[in-house]
């Protein structure tokens, strides 16, 4: 397929010294049925599944760790490395399932899941995921082999231990990872993993290339078969975000996540498919401090009337869903209900928007070069309000919404909702406020609201958290304290012959197959 | 006579050595500055968006953000004086074993850029200058500038595109990206020079028609001598200064430039990685990289400053004049 004729004459020539300079080896070869080729964005951070942040990252540990529990393909929970659980509100037990073992042949037992859940619950490691997975307070684990048995039991009740457990920064790591932590986060310490696959190259800026455990027979039993089979080898190349779409069309990927700009170029080729997986939800936040105006119900209510949340979404993600809170209906105690939301209603949000100063402030990586903040100006100003836009990259956007909150009163913002859970959105909104040390970047006053977000963290039972995520839900939309709009979405295309599966929503790349 | 006008070489030598250790010192100084102008908290950005105040304190000092900016000038300069770089911000890797690691892959496709413009573009101005000496053809010097004009006129990822969609996606014979195999060097090699191709064969076609009309190349032409010999011997000699200086120029911006044409073809270098750099707000990584390419250029601009007066020693003089 590749290098014919002139072209392998060129190339040869041009890399008689490119041999020297860097390394290059020879061959364009394409698939052979054994191997999977799909894209990174960019090199991960670690291989230390606790210490991850970003999605390659994610994407990586999920690889090369399992989790006590996983996501069936409806999103609910599902045995993992446990066979079954029972949780209460401060207290999750685990049965550790017979047979699962380390990438060294060491076998995991109660003692190993226990010791790497205590690493990710330790302050010491620094991990930011403890508190999503085990909540505020301190988690005490304990393991006890002969039952078979991992108790995590909880300083602060919180009820979204096992969603927690679920995601691939839980990731168990075997005993050989946690005595070399350096090795770890490198992921050169092959007995580290607990996952279907192991690392077996790491070429920095180029390609990963993972093999799967000939030994491995822990695959999670969906409640519909996975069709095809596993590749024995999967090579990720990195960096190549504008270039992916090109690479799938000429043959040199297999399966890899695409812009949705791209799409229209798989439509017309019938040898392509297309799955559609979540990464997290956008909405608009507003400001609810003193400095700004929409600290006033009445102008958050305007600019609900105001904005078309259909256009909006056409401008950020024409892929996703739209929502009525910060999650799908995928989510449990997710509000499906649209009439909370209120209807446009231009004439009345101009009386009230007419000459309020606003500033718009937004990231250039929400819509087309920060097209969802332009809208939302532009709305502004046709209602008469006096709105002025700063559109900066993600860097200097976050830094301003948490350490400059004088300097703005709305943005369009995108949560990365790993947990898969309404409570991660929302918590950004409603609750404890991050100079608290909570995750509420808005300063949003809603006592009803942030009571029951409190209550509903904490329940006993699964219909006490819905009762009480419904009244939060309910007590932040009829006051607007948020504008949900819709999900954010990564869409995921393969070539005839592979596939890929998204449990509960979520890109999960040992559902990789080459079909038979 | 002073001792300059009979010693050039020493003066020259060692001015070029004071221009090189200044460029150096504003390097420094500049690549720090500039890290620290990005707006934006780097603390914030790298220990991510989730992160609680508390934990965007330890990040802060664990990466001594929190020290005064004179401190963390010193750090950088000692670091620069004893070759160590730090260590990236976000993947805690040391930032000169990342350079080592993609400065071939950027290096090799300025190298193989540059060859393939020297060889293109003097092969093509000399052939188009011999073919239309004395008004001869002069269909083809319309043509050569409106080509050369079209090319140069293209930005270099559009070039870049539409290699891709031509030879990869359509024809599917060479890669549309990625540093994986020997062919992957091809198309970003060729998207980098057909622009310096284009100028630069200009500028031969230029100075190879005066070359060609001195009375040196009417006398070989009158020997007999071959053709090639007459411009091999004679024609080529006199056009490297003008085509050396130009050559430097163009590749300390095909360094500069690898950013572009890295982002393009998903291409493991430097260009690439200071993007990234940038936008994690790796004060490190961005310091380290863009220090290492303006050194780059600063020495090859010196370097090609010495040949050309080894090649000219006119340079040297006017060098002198002029110091």
């Amino acid at each position: 397929m590749l290098g014919q004729g002139r072209g392998r004459a060129v190339s040869a020539a041009l890399c008689a010294g490119a041999l020297l300079l860097s390394g290059c080896t020879t061959g364009g070869e394409g698939a052979d049925w054994e191997t999977i080729r799909g894209a990174w964005i960019e090199d991960p951070t670690t291989f230390d599944p606790a210490l991850t942040q970003t999605t390659d990252d994610y994407r990586a540990a999920r690889l090369a760790f399992d989790t006590v529990v996983r996501r069936d393909l409806d999103g609910e929970l599902v045995p993992g490395l446990a066979e079954s659980w029972e949780q209460s509100a401060d207290r999750v037990t685990l049965t550790i399932g017979a047979g699962h073992t380390c990438a060294d042949g060491t076998e995991i037992t109660p003692t190993v899941v226990a010791e790497s859940l205590e690493y990710l619950a330790d302050p010491d490691t620094k991990s930011l995921h403890t508190s999503g997975v085990f909540g505020e307070g301190e988690a005490a684990i304990t393991a006890d082999d002969d039952a078979g048995e991992v108790a995590i039991e909880l300083s602060e009740p919180h009820s979204e231990v096992l969603p927690g457990l679920a995601i691939p920064q839980a990731g168990v790591i075997c005993p050989a990872g946690l005595a070399d932590p350096e090795g770890l986060a490198a992921g050169e310490v092959e007995g580290a993993f607990s996952g279907p696959y192991v690392l077996t190259e790491n070429r920095r800026g180029v390609n990963y290339h993972f093999a799967l455990r000939e030994d491995y027979d822990s695959w999670v039993e969906y409640s519909e078969p996975l069709e095809g089979t596993p590749a024995k080898y999967l090579e990720f190349i990195v960096g190549a975000e504008d270039a992916v779409a090109n690479q799938l069309l000429s043959g040199e990927l297999d399966v890899a996540p695409v812009e949705a700009e791209e799409l229209s170029r798989f439509a017309d080729d019938g040898g392509f498919g297309t799955t559609t997986a979540t990464t997290g939800e956008y909405y608009i936040m507003f400001n609810h401090r003193e400095s700004s105006p929409f600290r006033d119900e009445g102008l958050r209510r305007a600019v609900a009337r105001l904005i078309d949340r259909e256009a909006l979404r056409e401008i950020v993600d024409p892929e996703g869903e739209l929502i009525a809170t910060l999650g799908d209906d995928t989510m449990q105690c997710a509000n499906t209900d649209e009439s909370l939301l209120l209807d446009q209603d231009g004439d009345a949000a101009s009386d009230a928007l007419d000459g309020v100063p606003v500033k718009v402030v937004g990231s250039d990586a929400i819509g087309p070069n920060g097209s969802a903040t332009v809208y939302v100006r532009e709305r502004l100003n046709a209602a008469g309000a006096d709105a002025d836009l700063q559109n900066t990259d993600v860097g200097s956007w976050v830094a301003r919404l948490y350490d400059e909150p004088e300097t703005w009163d709305v943005t369009v913002y995108a949560t990365v909702n790993n947990m898969g859970t309404i409570s991660w959105g929302l918590t950004t909104v409603l609750g404890e406020w991050h100079e608290d040390g909570g995750r509420n970047m808005t300063h949003s006053v809603n006592p009803e609201a942030a009571e029951a977000l409190e209550a509903a963290l904490s329940a006993e039972s699964d219909a006490e958290m819905c009762r009480h995520w419904d009244t939060a839900q309910r007590a932040a939309l009829e006051t607007v304290d948020f504008i949900p709009l819709s999900m954010v979405t990564q869409s995921i295309v393969s070539r005839d012959g592979y596939a890929v599966e998204v449990p509960g929503g979520r890109e999960d790349a040992t559902t990789l197959r080459i079909l038979d | 006579m002073n001792a300059i006008t009979t010693r050039p070489w020493p003066a020259f030598l060692l001015r070029k050595a004071a221009e090189l250790l200044l460029a150096m010192v504003a390097l420094v100084v500049i690549t720090f500055a500039i890290a620290h102008l990005i707006p934006g908290d780097a603390a914030r950005v790298v220990a991510g968006v989730d992160a609680t105040a508390e934990q965007v304190e330890d990040t802060r000092a664990r990466l001594g953000l929190d020290r005064p900016l004179a401190a963390q000038f010193w750090d950088y300069l000692s670091g620069v004086l004893t070759a160590d770089l730090g260590e990236s911000f976000r993947t805690g890797q040391p930032v000169s074993e990342v350079i080592a690691n993609r400065l071939p892959f950027t290096a090799s496709i300025a190298l193989f850029g540059i060859a393939l413009t020297l060889g293109v573009s003097l092969a093509l101005g000399l052939a188009v200058a011999g073919l239309t000496r004395g008004n001869r053809n002069p269909w083809l010097d319309s043509a050569f500038g409106w080509a050369t004009g079209v090319v140069l006129a293209l930005p270099v990822y559009v070039i870049g595109a539409v290699l891709i969609v031509v030879f990869a996606v359509n024809w599917g014979v060479l890669p549309a990206a990625g540093a994986d195999s020997l062919y992957s060097y091809v198309l970003p090699t060729i998207a980098i020079a057909l622009g310096p191709i284009a100028s630069m064969s200009r500028l031969v076609r230029r100075e190879a028609a005066v070359v060609l009309e001195q009375d040196y190349m009417r006398t070989a032409r009158g020997r007999r001598i071959s053709t090639f010999r007459q411009y091999a011997k004679h024609a080529v000699p006199n056009l490297l200064a003008s085509t050396l200086t130009l050559s430097g120029l163009i590749l300390a911006g095909m360094i500069g430039g690898a950013i572009i044409i890295e982002s393009v073809f998903a291409w493991p270098g430097l260009g690439r990685a200071v993007v990234d750099s940038i936008i994690e707000r790796d004060y490190p990584m961005t310091r380290g990289i863009i220090l290492t390419v303006g050194a780059v250029a600063v020495a090859l601009n010196t370097a090609i400053d010495i040949i050309l007066a080894l090649v000219d020693p006119r340079t040297l003089r006017a060098g002198k004049v002029l110091a």
